[in-house]
């Protein structure tokens, strides 16, 4: 048990997780959502150059996010956001900076909630009303993180094999179906729209940010740069194979057209007779959701628990529940609206958290020569 | 799949296996006639509850339903039936003449939308109506899908007579900015009446699959002959296991190729105002009948040379096709804007035009690998 930990006031258990449970954690959180839901902005935007968009300027975003993560890390071991903000910028702000991150926070969980109804509802149960499949997530979701983050790093240990598998299994015989030529011509409306393509990709690979609020329960933090490396070029072949996979078989004009077409490639391929596969891969497309949406309301509860000091995060869980479970209800669009706000408003508003505020919180930490230096004091 | 919430027995569910759709006159106005073919596997030739159904005594019945718009007909398909509609079983939809011709958009929009029916579906276009295609009985398989697939399937990688294009790769060109579509052609066969046994109901002998339907952006404006769709195969697919059959004059009657490998290349380029395409096909084959004669090292020079030539002469009656109809579905300027993309961009404002008035260049060589022969002509006394 971690002194240290204890001084923060979460009341949770002093976990620590490793440095590959971290990138796995990671991987699947960015993934889970990101391959079904990216593809078709992307392509819609790049068209036949969308899977360039993930390549690199999502990867830039994710380690820069992940290299100021670890930095605010080193000048505040053992500390996360809610605590140094009010170092760094004193009370009031720095509990500002804490809400702002809170509510971010929220609506990050709202959106993955309702990107895995709005899926299912479609894909599959188009019967069951949302607010069940809703609930249903929610509850998984409140009973993962009350287990703590030691449980969803091993669920996620767990999962991961099976995600690859399946994945694999989508390209592999996605293969007799390519035709290398839809990819062509490249570059044709020149640099600019894979840039404002990119921004997409980009705000998914960024969620790397949540990092700030279970930095030092990773026991080897000298490992999160590297091994978060791995995981964002992991992330970002994944990305970017997904969507060239979807475009050499559909083409860019029917890729942008598909809401997901990533499943709709699963409907597609077959493999000498052996059709329909899809509801098995979409079985372990959801445990990777169940990931995402525990680890998203894990952090929500340590980001809320650390914000009023003493109050324990066990206390926290079940207001924090019906909060969310209520701003989901509220939260209230169809897929076309979802898909409008997670194309248009949703990277705008998440790389300012994801980037910009821990960028200037970092850059004022250096100037006003806040917390530990470098060399150890 | 409903899920447990409203779960539905397979009983209760309506399993089309498939669709029709015709935009017909009826009384003053115009709508949707939708037939939908189910496969019933409970009730063999069992009339219903005196619902509107057809039995076909095959496992298979015919429903239909009307409706202003393609959504209410769909509607109207089940409504008398109490069945819960299943999309996910649908082998092919078909598209009435008449349907393609007006009312394109709404038919992709009802399929893009509706999730449950998947990608891989067949599109075709009747020759007439569609619900006319889906009363006919199979010939030799249990159901008219079974039948449909099968045919597909066969023709497309076989003889090269016809193409199955599936929904994805059909909304995948209506979609794209530089080439039009093409959708199997499908007929239904006059009525043969039953010779051997007069007094039963006159045999209806099914579909045939006959070429295609060539499309001019959303309207349907014409059919290729089977000559004009083996043009169309031999420009547009890599062959690697093919069994074309093409009658090749010589000297002493016609000689049977098959066509098992076949690959096009074409090259696009500009000159002043022209747009020019070359098609160059590289193909192999098989002399399958040649009278019992043999074939000298020189005669099978002059073999290839005729078989180059008659193939180029299929491609050019599919090429004039194309530039009469207006309509690009060879994918020529496809292949420029994704080759030559710099000379796509003078092009596209008017590529139709552009590819009617193109100067085209054909040109085929064939390989034959080998004379089939196998034993001597049979020496028939006369």
């Amino acid at each position: 048990m971690i002194k240290s930990e204890l001084e923060g006031g979460i009341g949770i258990k002093a976990e620590k997780i490793s440095g590959t449970q971290m990138a796995i954690l990671l991987f699947l959180m960015v993934t889970a959502t990101g391959v079904l839901f990216v593809p078709s902005i992307t392509t819609q935007r790049a068209k036949q150059d969308a899977w360039l968009a993930s390549l690199i300027l999502p990867f830039i975003t994710g380690l820069i996010v992940l290299w100021v993560v670890g930095q605010l890390g080193k000048r505040f071991p053992s500390q996360t956001l809610p605590q140094y903000a009010e170092v760094i910028l004193g009370k009031g702000p720095g509990k500002l900076l804490s809400v702002g991150y809170i509510l971010f926070l929220l609506f990050f969980n709202v959106l993955v909630i309702r990107e895995f109804g709005e899926f299912v509802n479609i894909a599959y149960l188009s019967k069951t009303p949302a607010w069940a499949l809703h609930t249903v997530l929610m509850l998984l979701a409140w009973f993962a993180a009350a287990k703590g983050l030691e449980v969803i790093a091993r669920l996620a240990q767990f999962v991961l094999p099976l995600f690859i598998t399946s994945f694999s299994f989508i390209l592999l015989f996605s293969i007799p179906e390519v035709e290398p030529a839809r990819l062509l011509p490249i570059l044709e409306g020149g640099i600019r729209p894979l840039l404002y393509a990119s921004i997409v990709p980009a705000s998914w690979f960024g969620e790397v940010v949540v990092l700030l609020f279970f930095l030092p329960q990773i026991n080897q933090p000298h490992e999160v740069l590297p091994l978060g490396g791995w995981a964002l070029l992991a992330m970002a072949l994944f990305f970017t194979l997904d969507t060239l996979a979807t475009i050499s078989v559909f083409g860019p004009d029917l890729s942008g057209a598909f809401t997901f077409p990533f499943w709709s490639l699963s409907r597609y391929i077959q493999l000498r007779g052996i059709e329909r596969i899809d509801a098995f891969i979409v079985l372990i497309w959801v445990s990777g959701v169940v990931i995402k949406s525990a680890l998203g309301f894990y952090v929500l509860n340590v980001a809320v628990a650390q914000l009023f000091k003493n109050v324990s995060y066990r206390k926290i869980l079940f207001p924090a529940a019906v909060v969310q479970g209520a701003a989901v209800f509220w939260f209230n669009v169809d897929t076309f609206q979802l898909m409008e706000i997670l194309a248009m408003v949703w990277p705008l508003v998440s790389l300012m958290f994801e980037l910009v505020l821990p960028l200037g919180l970092l850059g004022w930490t250096i100037v006003t020569r806040k917390g530990r230096r470098k060399s150890g004091s | 799949m409903a899920g447990c919430w409203n779960s539905t027995e397979v009983e209760d569910l309506a399993l089309f296996s498939i669709l029709g759709f015709d935009w017909v006159h009826s009384g003053d106005k115009d709508e949707w006639l939708v037939s939908a073919l189910l496969i019933d596997p409970g009730s063999s030739g069992k009339a219903d509850g005196g619902m509107s159904s057809t039995s076909k005594e095959t496992g298979e019945k015919l429903l239909q339903g009307k409706g202003e718009s393609i959504e209410k007909a769909v509607e109207n398909l089940t409504q008398n039936t109490g069945r819960v509609p299943f999309w996910g079983g649908i082998v092919a939809t078909i598209l009435g003449e008449r349907a393609a011709q007006e009312k394109l958009e709404d038919f992709m929009n009802l399929k893009m939308r509706r999730e449950g029916a998947r990608p891989r579906t067949f599109v075709m276009v009747a020759h007439g109506r569609a619900s006319d295609v889906l009363k006919k009985k199979p010939a030799i398989n249990q159901s008219l899908a079974q039948e449909l697939n099968k045919m597909a399937e066969l023709r497309m990688h076989n003889l090269g007579i016809s193409c199955a294009i599936t929904s994805a790769d059909f909304a995948a060109i209506l979609l794209s900015p530089d080439r039009d579509a093409v959708a199997t052609g499908i007929e239904s066969l006059s009525e043969v009446t039953n010779t051997a046994n007069p007094s039963s109901e006159s045999q209806k002998s099914g579909i045939t699959l006959a070429g295609m339907g060539v499309f001019v952006g959303d309207r349907l404006s014409g059919w290729l002959s089977e000559e004009e769709t083996m043009g169309y195969v031999l420009v547009t697919k890599k062959i690697k296991r093919g069994e074309m059959i093409i009658q090749i004059p010589t000297s002493s009657g016609n000689a049977t190729l098959k066509l098992t490998q076949s690959r096009p290349v074409i090259h696009a380029s500009v000159t002043g105002e022209r747009v020019n395409y070359a098609i160059s096909i590289k193909a192999q084959g098989v002399v399958e009948e040649l009278g019992g004669r043999e074939l000298t090292d020189a005669e099978i020079l002059k073999f290839e040379e005729s078989a180059g030539k008659r193939v180029a002469d299929i491609v050019q009656k599919t090429v004039t096709k194309a530039q009469d109809e207006r309509s690009d579905f060879l994918g020529l300027s496809e292949n420029m804007h994704r080759w030559k993309p710099s000379l796509w961009k003078t092009v596209s404002p008017n590529w139709r035009t552009k590819f009617q008035e193109a100067s085209i260049s054909i040109e085929a060589q064939v390989m034959i690998s080998h004379t089939g022969r196998i034993g001597k002509k049979l020496e028939i006394k006369k």
